[in-house]
């Protein structure tokens, strides 16, 4: 029974082999430094980090448009 | 001894039972969530509340192109896009994947916290408006427990839910059917007949602005943003109606079709309602009670039959509670299952329903009633949703990245992925932005109950470790 439960992966995974299209680790502290910058433009209502908020929410989206045809990373990494 | 056998036998398999058409009932709760929060956010953000929900609801379409594509490559798997999305971030960081699927079970959970305090509060104010008594214990002015009559009459209900659903999904599936024919048919005629009756008045919404009265300021950015925030969390909510994929008798054909068919049904109730409530009703009346922002409109669209419509918008909130205690103990469930969480919550009846999860989901939500106020619960539990829905939108991307050639039911266009992205960064501003406007006390709870997933991760993963080791198995033993 103990091993039916900790068995987990009696399912097919459609995904294939562990192999990544790029190293997400940068993006997520870029995410979480976008987070704290919105965080302090609606405590202090700033509105110049407001700006700086909205501007690094789009160079995160830049950051997968301008990979299109060098699929192995987000922007450099 | 063969029966005994049986007995010490543990389940933990659902049932293939249903067909799409059954999912877009059981989902038919979620145009009753527009209830929850439609008075708050007209008072908010004035008559621009309108444009609000138009917008919430087209991003919730736009979004359901992504998720539709998920579900479809995970046929095996119960508990909806999270659930998904998980197996995309695993192989990244595994951290986000529990925060995933944490931020959208605390999305859904609340629901019966606050579905059934607003059923008490409907119910103290039609039929028993002498239970005024109330325990409160409140540390600061804006927070606090409380348990009064409320409190009693909506626990009843959830403990009553939970017996009614021990039967089966397919059980289940015909209550909800019962349930939104009774609740939803009025709830389309509130909105349809005041066009007929000529009650409906655009006019109401000028000046079309924020009660700030400026558009210009980053306040009134912030006020939008604090909007489209809450209104996220009825309208998107639609996408529960791919949770039950395991319980799919087709899951390959049902899981889109169960979807877009809940979503149009949304966009009806979430782009016209709004709208009909504003003009008929005005913003000075909803601001008198925007917990009950639709009992005016009942009024003057049927007059002196209001106690009946109160009684169908109770049965409403019963059916968007039974949507939520179905689809986030499936979560739950499959979160267990694939070692996200306790391992308490994978074990199922023999009839394959998820008793202890539900079991976990209304204990929970008996804690959660007794801070009293619907919308900051609600707030609290946004945080949760945005956070699903940031991080998984990204996982759709990630998905068609990592398996391009993968068997995918329904394909989604490469547009709508791309869009995705464009969302999940909107999603993730809203967050941020939207959040405090509630209260930041609520912001703080609603990060620490999210966050508290990773750590629940963690140890799940310590208590299985010690489990293949031969050690006593180590995990919450309701």
């Amino acid at each position: 029974m103990a091993n039916e439960l900790i068995h987990r992966h009696d399912e097919s995974d459609p995904l294939g082999p562990d192999e990544r299209w790029a190293h997400l680790e940068p993006m997520i502290a870029y995410m979480l430094f976008t987070g704290g910058v919105f965080t302090l433009a609606v405590w202090q209502t700033w509105a110049w980090v407001y700006i700086v908020g909205l501007a690094l929410t789009l160079g995160w989206v830049l950051g997968f448009v301008l990979v299109r045809d060098r699929p192995e990373r987000w922007y450099r990494w | 001894m063969a029966e005994s056998t049986h007995t010490a036998q543990e389940h933990t398999t659902l049932v293939r039972a249903i067909r799409w058409s059954d999912a877009f009932w059981i989902a038919s709760g979620v145009p009753a969530l527009l209830v929850f929060s439609v008075g708050y956010i007209a008072v908010l953000t004035g008559p621009v509340s309108v444009a609000i929900w138009i917008v919430s609801i087209l991003i919730g379409i736009a979004m359901a192109f992504v998720y539709a594509e998920m579900a479809g490559m995970f046929p095996e798997k119960s508990g909806g896009p999270p659930v998904f999305g998980a197996q995309a971030w695993k192989r990244y960081f595994r951290p986000i994947a529990p925060l995933n699927i944490w931020g959208y079970w605390f999305a859904w959970s609340p629901v019966l916290a606050i579905g059934g305090l607003l059923m008490g509060s409907y119910v103290q104010r039609e039929w028993a408006s002498g239970q005024t008594w109330s325990l409160d214990w409140s540390p600061s002015a804006d927070f606090g427990i409380h348990i009064n009559f409320a409190y009693v009459v909506g626990a009843a209900i959830l403990i009553g839910l939970f017996w009614l659903n021990h039967f089966g999904i397919k059980e289940s599936a015909w209550m909800q059917t019962a349930l939104a024919v009774t609740s939803l048919v009025p709830l389309a005629l509130l909105i349809v007949v005041p066009i007929f009756q000529g009650k409906v008045h655009p006019s109401r919404l000028t000046p079309f602005e924020t009660p700030n009265g400026n558009w210009w300021s980053w306040q009134t950015f912030t006020l939008i943003a604090a909007g489209l925030f809450v209104a996220a969390w009825s309208a998107y909510a639609f996408e529960t109606a791919v949770v039950y994929s395991a319980e799919f008798r087709n899951p390959q054909q049902d899981t889109p079709k169960a979807i877009f068919a809940a979503g149009g049904l949304c966009l009806f109730f979430y782009g016209l309602g709004p709208f009909i409530l504003y003009s008929v009703v005005g913003g000075e009346k909803i601001v008198e009670d925007p917990s009950t922002a639709l009992v005016p409109l009942a009024e003057t669209v049927f007059g002196t039959s209001g106690q009946f419509l109160i009684a169908l918008l109770l049965v409403a909130l019963l059916l968007s509670i039974n949507t939520a205690i179905l689809g986030s103990s499936r979560t739950l469930y499959q979160a267990s299952k694939d070692a996200w969480t306790f391992r308490f919550l994978q074990r199922t009846s023999e009839r394959g329903v998820p008793m202890r999860a539900m079991g976990f989901d209304v204990v929970f939500n008996l804690f959660l009633m007794m801070l009293g106020n619907p919308i900051y619960i609600l707030a609290a539990s946004t945080i949760g949703y945005m956070v699903f829905n940031s991080l998984n939108l990204i996982a759709g991307y990630l998905l068609r990245k990592d398996a391009p050639d993968a068997a995918r039911p329904y394909r989604a266009p490469v547009t709508m992925l791309r869009l995705g992205i464009v969302l999940a960064a909107v999603n993730f501003m809203l967050l941020f932005v939207g959040a405090p406007s509630w209260g930041w006390k609520y912001v703080g709870l609603g990060w620490l109950i999210v966050l508290s997933g990773v750590a629940i991760y963690y140890f799940r993963r310590w208590s299985d470790e010690r489990l293949a080791a031969g050690a006593p198995a180590t995990d919450f033993r309701p």
